[in-house]
């Protein structure tokens, strides 16, 4: 193993920011409702990859990924807190705040998507949205590829069925009025606009 | 809504992707940028602050790791932020040994740019690295560069070579490198990096002449 240097360190932490930090801070603003949470927690992310260099793989994404994860949950636990204190109100600090942008706030696979549980929420979003691999999105979770296999599966399908129920639903109040009260507004914490 | 069971609910959630990475705010990156930077230079100031201090005299390696803290220092202290009076900092030295002089970042070569200071070029340092040669760029494809190698002063180029570099508005240490596609480069990295702050630079003959003397020296 070749000793590290300053300037080595420094070459190699370079090319991971330039490489990754528009990644990274993308996938804490789809997690996260305003957007100096996300920045806070894009820097964070990098901040404990510049200290663990040693630590981050040759294939870094998904490990950055599953740091700015964790950062993100303790952001949502503190704020829990805060809401606590200020409005006795406790929302569960492993519901990702969804993310509502414009027209998109209202879709059935927007809305499917808040219905899910937690643990289906984000490991369709590391899917879709991340565009990663099994073995990638067990990085992110701290799980073996073969448990990422089987909760994905079971995630898609409950996933598929709410959004069918999703049509139903509009179907039956039928088409003047699609954008139910309930349909948007009974998930938790939904209904928070980004800001910039 | 029938054409909806028609659809993978996966692509229906793909299409509805709040944030492309392409799509992040310039400000928003800007911020995170700041504040990244402000964490290392505070550690590298620290960590500098900390380390025994290091004498010439171990040939080119200790030249190459004083050289090193002195950008390390220089991009620590608080001057070093893209100012143009950042204080300068001369690394331990003994006289006869080449010393390394930092620049206050308007130099041609060397200098931090808007991101930080850097050490002054020097090509005594050059061998230090694990990469040294004289390439022209054959193509730049994102932060990948790829070289054709004319000379290999160090580290076995071979034919051609890809190295990672920093660009531009993402560069955290030192300017970036806008390699242009037939542009020849003396180029020195560590490990796939090319090393920045001055040490890659256009090809001139005099300073090849320069590197080559650094590496029969």
């Amino acid at each position: 193993m070749q000793p590290t240097s300053p300037t080595r360190e420094l070459a190699r932490f370079e090319s991971l920011f330039s490489a990754h930090s528009s990644q990274v801070l993308a996938y804490a603003m789809r997690r996260t409702a305003i957007a100096a949470d996300a920045e806070d927690a894009a820097a964070e992310t990098f901040t404990i990859a510049w200290r663990r260099l040693a630590d981050v793989p040759p294939e870094p994404l998904p490990w950055l990924y599953g740091v700015a994860r964790r950062i993100l949950a303790n952001q949502r636990r503190s704020s829990g807190r805060r809401l606590v204190l200020f409005e006795r109100v406790r929302p569960d600090p492993d519901v990702p705040t969804p993310i509502v942008l414009g027209e998109d706030a209202d879709t059935p696979a927007m809305i499917a998507l808040r219905r899910l549980r937690p643990d289906d929420q984000e490991i369709l979003r590391l899917l879709a949205w991340e565009s990663l691999g099994n073995n990638e999105i067990a990085v992110v979770l701290g799980i073996t590829a073969n448990a990422v296999a089987i909760r994905l599966h079971r995630a898609r399908q409950r996933f598929a069925t709410l959004i069918e129920q999703i049509g139903d639903e509009r179907k039956v109040k039928g088409s003047g009025d699609s954008r139910t009260h309930d349909s948007v507004k009974g998930t938790a914490g939904s209904g928070v606009e980004r800001s910039r | 809504m029938s054409d909806q069971k028609d659809l993978d609910p996966i692509e229906m959630l793909r299409a509805i992707n709040p944030v492309d990475p392409r799509d992040v705010p310039s400000a928003s990156f800007a911020r995170v940028s700041a504040k990244v930077q402000e964490t290392i230079m505070s550690d590298i100031g620290n960590e500098t602050i900390q380390r025994p201090r290091i004498r010439f005299g171990v040939l080119g390696l200790a030249a190459g790791v004083v050289a090193v803290l002195a950008l390390a220092v220089t991009v620590g202290l608080p001057g070093g932020l893209g100012s143009p009076s950042g204080v300068a900092v001369v690394p331990t030295s003994t006289p006869g040994e080449p010393t390394a002089q930092p620049t206050d970042g308007g130099g041609s070569i060397a200098g931090g740019g808007g991101m930080a200071s850097c050490l002054a070029y020097d090509p005594a340092i050059v061998p230090t690295f694990d990469l040294a040669f004289d390439g022209t760029v054959t193509a730049v494809n994102g932060d990948q560069v790829t070289f054709v190698v004319n000379t290999d002063f160090k580290g076995g180029a071979g034919d051609t070579i890809t190295l990672t570099s920093a660009q531009g508005d993402n560069a955290l240490v030192g300017p970036g490198i806008d390699f242009g596609v037939g542009g020849r480069y003396l180029v020195s990295g560590a490990g796939s990096d090319v090393n920045q702050c001055g040490f890659t630079l256009p090809h001139s003959d005099n300073d090849a002449a320069a590197w080559a003397a650094a590496f029969e020296g």
